[in-house]
């Protein structure tokens, strides 16, 4: 007897996308939750991976009618794409951060905010190089199976998102948790003191961005090769960033194990929302997607109020 | 260049100034420090004593003037750069990591550690383990000395005020410095642990360090400076040992808070306020007018007056680790229109204000401030008002309109204590006078029978 494999097909989905979010939460944990930095910017390098990736991955598509066209179509290696949206990203966040982040956090949320909508709204318009609202389609999945097999897909897309995060975790769990990252929550806790302390807050920084940007890159990568297409005006939006701060005020700020949970949990929240459709009366088919809303908002509030510091809180470092 | 540089100091600081929005905060101070010294820095709040210190340690950058450390300049520096020179600092209001642990917060003290650079993760880990051993080991040690080693592993934002001075001064040891500035070390430390913090700093200083620090407790500065600085105005306008200079803490900061005094009880409304944090006693109806840089010149006279009703502190992004202490009750009581109310009820009693609402405090002439200073403080209704000086630095016919005015704010209820060089005009008004000499009272009547007493007239009357 065959298991129903669009069920399977539909939570599979559900993870590898979850992990993108995770990945999304994992760098802004590092700014923001060990760091101090405020990056309103996060849908802004998420967007600058993704293109990236596409670029470099796709094969070459020349304009036709009906079609403007892209930037590349390298017809690049998938990893190869993915250190190239790292890069990219990395780099960008690199030279957004030079003059933004010794500013105040507000004017840092400012200013990254403003950044990653800027970017947003020139790839919807220049359409000689991204395709504008069109969008870039073809990206091809990590295998590709002759005839297609849609359940196979799924979990080879999961089995490699899995992965990934498995390894970005114990790398970022390594580098966090060493007196570098000792640096990070210092400077977080008190700039000023840190920097008597003799250390060099403006580069401690300057890395954190960089690194959080070359992840939210990565998840860029990820999300354009588990979607098979990259399109500006609704996933690169404002609201990205927005869930991703919830998922890290939801899953704990400075524990990164937390950014996974609270990835899982907000997102699992949009998934659940979606899949009630099929079980409500018709009259509440176009709304109940939008509970969701509601459930979060409602979280967001009794969480603050009872556990400030997120399901997962952050853990006190004792020293041997 | 002068006979303090030849090199035998071990801090110079020369002609250096610093202003805030057109207020000299440090206005040409020079001064040096000895080395394996024990130097005091004392004046008056708002002298520029922590400015100063900011300055040297890097935190600030100088508008003019230069600081010389050893036989480096330092001023411009940043300040990573000066703690590696071997110069650090404490403050006054603890700057603990609060989330981090006690044993953590001096781990990060030190200036060499293998780890806190990305790449030795990855390239050296023997080293960043053996670092990190080695450092874990002294830093106990440090935390042996300074009684500290059952608190480790507990947050720092858990210790208490007297502790978190101790954290301060044994995180400073750990960048190994040959000279370290401390701003006010034994404010709110118990008198035992302020007794071995200062035992501590002797045995350091005779180990090769140097000690520069603010401090107004006198006992501190008295017995345990080798040499006193004294700062007013943003200069330094005497030194010399303890004994030669004998600063006079005047009553009316005593009373207010801003000093604390060695002995004796302050008592508002029955209850003892000695030594209470300004905020409370604001709070407890209690107002003060600083004798200068009373108002906020870059705000306009209305966002003057409202500033005088907000207590409460907010931050533009709720972070978890910042959540402080509870807002206090008169602040609550009031909101933005609530307070808006107020300042426009207040400049009832200065109808000469009112045309000037929207102006920068700053723009007004000395009288107009002055006024602005006494309305802020009327803000939050006080049962009295504590007023330094309010003629200083006035044409004579605006002290009579200052004067008035104060007479109009005692006659709607406020009790007003004021201190006043100008006697006459004072005692004029006032139901009751205290005349003191050395910190001590001379004389004591209502207004009237001093003015008329000869002592008080040959002595302070000018005859």
């Amino acid at each position: 007897m065959a298991i129903d494999t669009g069920i399977l097909i539909n939570v599979g989905f559900f993870v590898y996308v979850s992990i993108v979010f995770a990945i999304l939460a994992l760098g802004f944990n590092l700014q923001w939750g060990y760091s101090g930095l405020f990056n309103a910017g996060i849908a802004g390098f998420f967007l600058i991976g993704a293109y990236t990736a596409a670029f470099a991955i796709t094969p070459r598509t020349p304009p036709s009618v009906g079609y403007p066209g892209h930037l590349g179509g390298f017809d690049l290696p998938l990893p190869v794409g993915a250190v190239l949206a790292m890069v990219a990203s990395g780099a960008v966040a690199a030279l957004v951060a030079l003059p933004t982040v010794r500013l105040r956090a507000d004017y840092l949320a400012i200013a990254t905010l403003a950044f990653a909508e800027v970017l947003r709204i020139v790839a919807i318009n220049l359409e000689s190089i991204t395709a504008g609202t069109i969008g870039i389609p073809g990206l091809s999945p990590p295998i590709v199976f002759n005839p297609p097999n849609g359940f196979l897909n799924a979990m080879v897309k999961l089995g490699v998102s899995a992965a990934i995060l498995l390894g970005l975790f114990m790398t970022l769990h390594f580098i966090a948790e060493s007196p570098w990252g000792r640096v990070l929550r210092a400077i977080r806790d008190d700039e000023e003191a840190t920097m008597a302390l003799g250390k060099n807050t403006f580069q401690y920084k300057l890395q954190v961005f960089a690194i959080g940007g070359a992840l939210m890159g990565l998840a860029g990568w990820l999300f354009a090769v588990t979607i098979n297409y990259v399109e500006p005006s609704g996933s690169f939006a404002p609201t990205v960033t927005f869930s991703v701060w919830v998922m890290v005020i939801v899953g704990g700020a400075g524990n990164l194990r937390g950014s996974i949970v609270g990835a899982f949990v907000i997102y699992g929240l949009e998934w659940l929302s979606v899949q009630l459709k099929d079980f409500v009366p018709n009259q509440f088919k176009d709304t109940v997607f939008y509970t969701r809303l509601m459930i979060v908002g409602i979280l967001l509030i009794v969480l603050i109020i009872y556990r400030p510091e997120g399901i997962l809180r952050e853990k006190k470092r004792i020293l041997r | 260049m002068t006979e303090m540089g030849n090199g035998q100091a071990i801090l110079r600081v020369e002609s250096v100034r610093k202003s805030f929005g057109g207020i000299n905060a440090v206005d040409g101070c020079t001064l040096s420090v000895n080395p394996q010294s024990v130097t005091g820095l004392i004046g008056p709040n708002g002298a520029g004593k922590s400015t100063l210190f900011n300055l040297i340690a890097g935190l600030y950058r100088p508008d003019g003037g230069e600081i010389w450390f050893n036989n480096t300049r330092i001023d411009g520096l940043p300040p990573y750069e000066i703690v590696h020179l071997g110069l650090t600092k404490t403050w006054q209001i603890p700057h603990e990591l609060r989330n981090m642990t006690v044993l953590e917060n001096l781990v990060l003290g030190a200036k060499h550690n293998a780890g806190e650079h990305l790449l030795n993760l990855f390239i050296q880990p023997g080293k960043v383990r053996q670092d990190e051993k080695s450092l874990r080991v002294r830093a106990r040690e440090v935390l042996r000395a300074t009684q500290l080693e059952s608190l480790a592993n507990e947050h720092a934002k858990a210790l208490s005020g007297g502790q978190k001075k101790l954290l301060e001064l044994a995180r400073a040891m750990m960048t190994e410095p040959a000279l370290i500035l401390l701003d006010e070390p034994v404010a709110g430390v118990n008198p035992t642990l302020a007794g071995s913090l200062m035992d501590l700093i002797d045995r350091l200083r005779r180990d090769g360090r140097t000690f520069f620090l603010i401090e107004h407790d006198m006992n501190v500065v008295m017995n345990r400076c080798d040499r006193v600085i004294v700062m007013h105005q943003g200069r330094t306008i005497a030194e010399g040992t303890p004994a030669s200079v004998k600063a006079n803490p005047t009553l009316i900061k005593t009373i207010f808070g801003l000093l604390r005094p060695t002995a004796g009880r302050v008592a508002f409304q029955g209850e003892d306020i000695t030594g209470m944090h300004p905020r409370d006693l604001v709070l407890k109806g209690l107002a003060y007018v600083p004798q200068s840089n009373n108002t906020f010149p870059s705000l306009t006279v209305l966002e003057n007056l409202e500033m005088g009703a907000i207590t409460r502190r907010t931050s533009p992004i709720p972070m978890p680790w910042n959540r402080r202490g509870t807002l206090p009750d008169r602040s609550r009581q009031m909101t933005d229109a609530q307070i808006r109310r107020r300042a426009i009820g207040t400049l009832n009693l200065f109808p000469n204000l009112r045309p000037k609402v929207r102006e920068r405090a700053g723009a007004l002439s000395g009288g107009e401030q002055q006024m602005v200073a006494l309305a802020k403080s009327m803000m939050l209704d006080p049962d009295v008002l504590l007023i330094d000086e309010p003629s200083a630095g006035l044409a004579p016919k605006l002290v009579d309109m200052v004067f008035s005015k104060i007479v109009e704010i005692n006659g709607k209820g406020t009790a007003v204590v004021m201190v006043e060089q100008n006697a006459k005009k004072a005692l004029a008004i006032a139901n009751r006078g205290y005349i003191l000499e050395t910190g001590r009272n001379r004389f004591e009547g209502t207004g009237p029978q001093l003015l008329q007493d000869p002592n008080v007239a040959k002595l302070y009357l000018g005859g």
